[in-house]
């Protein structure tokens, strides 16, 4: 009976200290300017939304988030051109040199992109690929690649090899039975592993704000503005960066549990 | 139209880096016959069904089906068709789409697409299983579809590698004698890979015995029975094992006999003079438990010993007969029961014993 409360007293304390924040910032920025700062009050009288809309219309951050969602598209479609073949190489070949190919691939990770950011925009700067869209899918793309590469090996391993080989007997080239065979079967590995990615570069702040002027994405849009407003447009701009992705997170959470193993009904 | 193939494997060497998966194997394989290629793991025996199939390539070599040429041909080119030892039943389509889909790629027509598909799961009982997913069937279902998906495009060629193996062993036996019934319908010419020396005797037309790479006999099931080309093939083949006795040649009074450490024997007047042309002092003696028998028959040759120990399995009983130093296995039907160090005397068939050259374990 103690053990029981103990757990549900445990339970509601971890509750709390995750979604305590969030929901203080959902409501901080649903507050009216006016009662705000009002010392006598923890909860507002009444909600609004003027925050909210002059963070996406007045301050441009319509415009901001579509930026981050196309960035995030591009920087998901070449990673997965790059690193899928990569991925099938680790996955079905045995050869001289695979498992340093693998730990290089790893190492990459090993250092935050942030680094690269400056070097990347004198670049840039040269070749005229500053403030593009295309410019910050690259970059993001550099910090997704390897994760793609190891974790969608890891989907290829685990789909057996004599699969394709019976599409080849049966009239597929290799191309051909990898394209209507494996992938569809690894499919769900790897539409968990492209939502992962897209989370990646969503989140992605510093590198965005260096590679871009104009056109931010959204992180590096709110790093511009809501950083030098007042609070509940901070944290306005923080609903609006966190609750799309927990959203997200929330309707796919059966294919990332997937991915990590973990299976929920 | 069944195009019946006859397959032609010429000198065929696969190197995998400085491994000699295959070092010469020359194997002719007639018209509508079911080949079994038979041997220990490692011997090469999957490795040369899939440089036929084609999803190895040959190191050197040729392989040809009729007058094509085929060695360097890709699989889907080569007009064969394979059954995996997993089967490889694509989960994500129905059994039905899993069978049909051969056709789809090459382009059928729809109407011939279902009426394949219709008498294909006949033959196989599947039909009542055409609309499921694989991963709701039993594995001998599974392997149903597996055949069924290999047969429908009434391939030159069938291949199959090691079918059996994963099912259970009652269901093995229902299965060795569909899948050859299935192949003396069908007339496909057929490889077969196993392990298994019981379906090896009971399904092919010829065995191949392969050991290290390299083909050692190639032979009807009987003859391989009857006179193994040498001691691994001889002991190989055959449960209980066949016993190998260690034994000199001496003539005594212009009679042969063949001396163990154990018994002298006299040897078979068919025997002596290949014995004597050969030149030899030291042979191994070859005989199978079923071939020394309970009752004195005109020629057999008498041994004599004391009981170690008798299995009686019900419908025969398999009794262990020492001697000073050694020890024989000796098959007899029905259900004897002997008293462990009893002496008995049992008798030889001589037709039936094979001699082996020591040196090169060869048959004499």
């Amino acid at each position: 009976m103690i053990k029981k409360i103990a757990i549900l007293v445990v339970c509601v304390l971890i509750f709390a200290w995750f979604v305590g924040p969030v929901f203080m910032i959902v409501i901080a920025s649903l507050t009216p300017s006016t009662e705000y700062y009002k010392m006598d009050q923890i909860l507002p009288r009444s909600l609004t939304l003027n925050h909210l809309e002059s963070l996406f219309v007045r301050l441009k951050g319509w415009e901001a988030t579509m930026n981050s969602v196309q960035v995030a598209l591009w920087s998901i479609l070449i990673s997965f051109l790059i690193g899928l073949p990569a991925a099938y190489v680790l996955a079905r070949y045995v050869f001289k040199g695979k498992n340093l190919l693998r730990i290089i691939v790893l190492m990459t990770r090993s250092f935050p992109v942030l680094i690269i950011a400056v070097p990347l925009i004198t670049v840039y700067l040269r070749i005229g690929l500053n403030d593009t869209i295309l410019g910050v899918s690259l970059a993001h793309t550099s910090m997704i690649l390897p994760f793609i590469v190891i974790i969608t090996s890891g989907i290829l391993s685990g789909i057996s090899v004599e699969y394709e080989e019976a599409g080849m007997v049966f009239g597929l080239s290799r191309f051909g039975s990898f394209l209507r065979i494996t992938l569809p079967l690894a499919l769900p590995g790897l539409a968990a592993s492209a939502i992962y990615a897209f989370i990646l570069s969503w989140n992605e702040v510093f590198v965005a704000a260096v590679l871009t002027l104009v056109n931010r994405t959204l992180p590096a849009h709110i790093l511009n503005t809501a950083m030098t407003s007042p609070d509940y447009f901070k944290f306005a701009a923080g609903t609006v960066m966190a609750v799309p992705a927990m959203i997200f997170i929330f309707f796919t959470r059966k294919y990332l549990m997937s991915m990590w193993g973990i299976s929920l009904k | 139209m069944i195009v019946l193939a006859k397959v032609f494997i010429q000198a065929v060497h696969k190197h995998f880096g400085t491994v000699r998966a295959l070092d010469g194997v020359d194997l002719e394989i007639e018209n509508g016959k079911f080949v079994v290629l038979l041997g220990p793991s490692g011997c090469g025996k999957t490795t040369l069904l899939r440089c036929i199939s084609g999803l190895e390539q040959v190191t050197s070599g040729a392989i040809r089906f009729n007058d094509m040429e085929v060695t360097h041909l890709q699989p889907r080119n080569r007009d064969i068709a394979m059954v995996f030892q997993s089967y490889a039943v694509w989960p994500h389509m129905k059994v039905r789409d899993n069978i049909a889909y051969p056709m789809k790629i090459k382009k059928f027509s729809k109407e011939e697409i279902q009426k394949r598909l219709q008498e294909t799961a006949e033959l196989l009982s599947i039909s009542e299983l055409l609309d499921r997913y694989p991963a709701q069937l039993s594995g001998g279902q599974r392997q149903r579809v597996a055949v069924a998906r290999a047969i429908v495009l009434e391939p030159a060629v069938l291949l199959m590698d090691e079918p059996l193996s994963n099912l259970d062993a009652l269901l093995r036996v229902t299965m060795r004698s569909e899948l050859k019934k299935l192949q003396q319908k069908i007339g496909t010419t057929t490889v077969y890979v196993t392990h298994d020396q019981v379906e090896a005797m009971t399904m092919g037309d010829k065995i191949a015995v392969m050991k290290s790479g390299v083909i050692h006999q190639i032979d009807t099931p009987d003859q391989i029975y009857l006179r193994p080309a040498n001691t691994f093939i001889a002991g190989f083949i055959g449960s209980p094992q066949m016993n190998f006795v260690d034994v000199e040649i001496s003539v005594q009074e212009g009679k042969m006999k063949l001396v163990s450490k154990d018994f002298t024997l006299p040897c078979p007047e068919m025997m002596r003079s290949i014995v004597e042309e050969g030149g030899y002092d030291r042979l191994i003696l070859g005989i199978r438990p079923e071939n020394i028998h309970h009752g004195q028959q005109e020629s057999f040759i008498p041994i004599s010993g004391t009981i170690y120990f008798s299995e009686r399995l019900g419908a025969e009983t398999i009794i262990h007969l020492g001697f000073e130093e050694g020890r024989i296995v000796i098959r007899i039907p029905g259900d004897e029961i002997l008293e462990d160090g009893s002496r008995h005397t049992f008798y030889i068939n001589p037709e039936r014993i094979c001699l082996f050259d020591p040196q090169t374990q060869k048959l004499i």
